[in-house]
């Protein structure tokens, strides 16, 4: 290790360093979010609802968008984007999606065993869950939600069903400017350079849940 | 059947009725669907679970058992109505909370196949389901005696006791019996007020088993035992003097039970008050985080305020302290404080169940209504449900006192 890079380890270590190293312990997928990229045009909530078959109207998504515009936050997770009506000065926009704990509180707290891991990702057997709502409770981000028409929770599954026959997840896919990147955190791999290499954060970290998806260029605290 | 009783038992009927089509609709209506509610956008947990926690932690059994175990004979009299009470409040706690269940359907796979015994949710579902066996069948034993006593007599409440002490298969009444079946209800007594105790303290912790600010406190399990027992001697208290009003019998040694009850209220209520102190200041001031500090001011000066200074300290806390020491040895009084606590537990479980969730409001989520009206329905339903099974079981079974154990 050079001079240069111990010194960006050091840089890296007060935010990062719980995830890197559950991360490295467990092979699996991860995703990162560039914060400075993304554009607010939504168009990973409509392709994941429409992967996934979450309602579009209704204002409860897989992954949903966040802004900070003028020190006010607003949700996008319908089809509608309330953004491209507001003419602020500043801010930014942090889109958010199930941060797939390593140390995953939904997991822990479902009674029927409901909830596992597999290739380091959250998934729910929806022929077991009982809908009880307590993960809804026990997730710190928000990010899982009653299904109105299979009346199961729901959430993101980094799209499974996708990536275990080589494809994308949606939301990767449909991002017009790369904010997104996805893949196996492995040596060599196009996330585990990024996260080798730059400045990253996660989310509420005080919450001891281990994240998988990783954000760049958040320099802020977001609630 | 007297026509009072004939209006109230017609008017619990149309109230449970009403309340199944509320579960009805809410599970397969498609008129009003209460899913969209139901998410991370607002409230997951709704009045059901405030009504859930407000019913199993109703500790009259605990107390009985206590009391049992204690050897305190001035309980006595009142034990069969304590037991009857714990075994109607947790078995309507749990039809409420299958009902808030989306796939009320498979209810059963926590017991059967699927459990998770890492989570806390999982432990609750068995120290309940416990806690209710253990109950039937302590009060099986405390009542078999007399059942088989009065399965002697002829009618309907005779054939009842019959079937309920299962005399065909060879029981007889003898004092000796009487005695052992008493030592076995003991016995059980001790192990339902094991699994009460681990019960309700196991559901102080699956609130305190999740990073909302207002519900993560290692204080929940003491204090929900501490609850259960205030609601549980209000219960006694309220339900021991209205039976003796309407069926104008009044049994000195009952009423003797009910002002050690009104004590043991008193007690609990002072405690209650140091404990709402101590958790308001200990979790809102020392500012441990943003979310912290907003769930108890939202809790003291927000949207709860009104029901957190009237409802839960002025109604359930001083006025039931103020009516117990102003009338001493006034069972009018004993019983307004009975009801004014029971009302105000039924707040702090409100209160406690959806402010604790406003800190999930403030992330983005918007506000939902606080109440939707099927779920008033059904609420109302499920108290009336409790109402008439109390009813009922009252008038079948041979409540009376008679021995001394
Ligand atoms: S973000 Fe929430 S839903 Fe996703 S794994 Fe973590 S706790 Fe579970
Ligand atoms: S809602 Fe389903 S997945 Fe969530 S904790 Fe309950 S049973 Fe488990």
């Amino acid at each position: 290790m050079n001079r240069r890079d111990f010194l960006k380890l050091i840089l890296s270590l007060p935010l990062a360093s719980v995830s890197i190293a559950s991360l490295k312990s467990s092979k699996g997928y991860a995703m990162i979010i560039d914060v400075e990229k993304c554009i607010g045009c939504g168009k990973c909530v409509i392709a994941c609802k429409i992967e996934n078959g979450v309602p579009l109207e209704l204002p409860i998504s897989r992954t949903w968008i966040e802004s900070y515009l003028d020190g006010k936050k607003i949700v996008m997770n319908t089809k509608d984007n309330p953004f491209i009506k507001i003419k602020a000065k500043n801010g930014f926009f942090v889109p958010k999606l199930c941060n797939h704990c390593s140390n995953a509180p939904c997991v822990n707290v479902c009674p029927v065993s409901a909830r596992f891991h597999v290739d380091g990702i959250v998934l729910v057997d929806k022929d077991v869950c009982i809908g009880c709502k307590y993960c809804i409770i026990a997730c710190p981000y928000g990010a899982t939600f009653v299904h109105p028409e299979e009346k199961v929770t729901d959430k993101c599954t980094f799209c499974y069903h996708r990536i275990r026959r080589g494809l994308k997840p949606a939301c990767v896919l449909v991002c017009p400017t790369g904010a997104r990147k996805f893949g196996e955190f492995k040596e060599g791999s196009e996330v585990y350079e990024i996260l080798k290499s730059k400045r990253f954060s996660v989310l509420k970290p005080e919450a001891g849940t281990n994240p998988r998806v990783f954000y760049l260029n958040l320099d802020t605290v977001v609630e | 059947m007297k026509t009072r009783e004939f209006i109230l038992i017609s008017a619990l009927l149309v109230l449970v009725a009403s309340g199944l089509l509320a579960a009805y609709q809410m599970h397969f209506g498609t008129v009003i669907p209460i899913e969209p509610y139901e998410s991370a956008v607002g409230n997951p947990w709704r009045l059901l679970v405030a009504l859930y926690v407000f019913l199993v932690l109703i500790g009259t059994g605990a107390i009985a058992s206590a009391g049992e175990i204690l050897g305190i004979k001035e309980l006595e009299p009142i034990i069969k109505e304590a037991i009857l009470i714990s075994i109607v409040t947790i078995s309507v706690g749990l039809i409420t909370i299958a009902v808030d269940l989306e796939r009320i359907e498979r209810a059963g796979n926590a017991l059967l196949g699927y459990a998770n015994p890492m989570s806390v949710m999982y432990w609750m579902i068995i120290f309940y389901v416990l806690e209710l066996l253990f109950l039937i069948l302590e009060g099986w034993f405390y009542f078999r005696a007399d059942l088989l006593k009065q399965s002697e007599k002829r009618g309907f409440k005779a054939f009842i006791s019959k079937l309920l002490s299962l005399k065909f298969l060879g029981g007889f009444f003898s004092k000796q019996n009487r005695d052992l079946d008493m030592s076995f209800a003991k016995s059980i007594g001790f192990l339902a007020l094991i699994t009460a105790i681990l019960a309700y303290s196991n559901l102080g912790a699956l609130f305190s088993a999740s990073y909302i600010p207002l519900w993560n406190d290692a204080s929940n399990p003491v204090y929900f035992v501490l609850t259960a027992i205030t609601a549980g001697s209000a219960v006694l208290i309220f339900s021991t003097i209205i039976t003796s009003w309407t069926t104008g019998k009044s049994d000195e040694r009952k009423m003797k039970a009910v002002f050690l009850l009104g004590k043991l209220l008193l007690y609990s209520l002072f405690a209650s008050s140091i404990f709402i102190l101590w958790r308001t200041v200990i979790i809102g001031y020392p500012a441990v985080s943003y979310l912290a500090s907003y769930s108890v001011n939202n809790l003291i000066f927000g949207k709860f305020a009104l029901n957190f200074w009237f409802l839960e300290i002025f109604v359930g806390i001083i006025a039931p302290i103020l009516a117990i020491i102003a009338g001493r040895k006034n069972l009018d009084a004993l019983f307004v404080a009975s009801f004014l606590s029971l009302v105000g537990i039924f707040a702090f479980r409100f209160d406690f169940v959806y402010a604790g969730q406003t800190s999930k409001q403030i992330s983005g989520m918007s506000v939902t209504p606080p109440v939707h009206p099927l779920e008033a329905i059904f609420a109302v339903g499920a108290i009336s449900l409790a109402l008439l099974l109390y009813y009922i079981l009252y008038k079948l079974l041979p409540m009376e006192v008679e021995h001394e154990s």
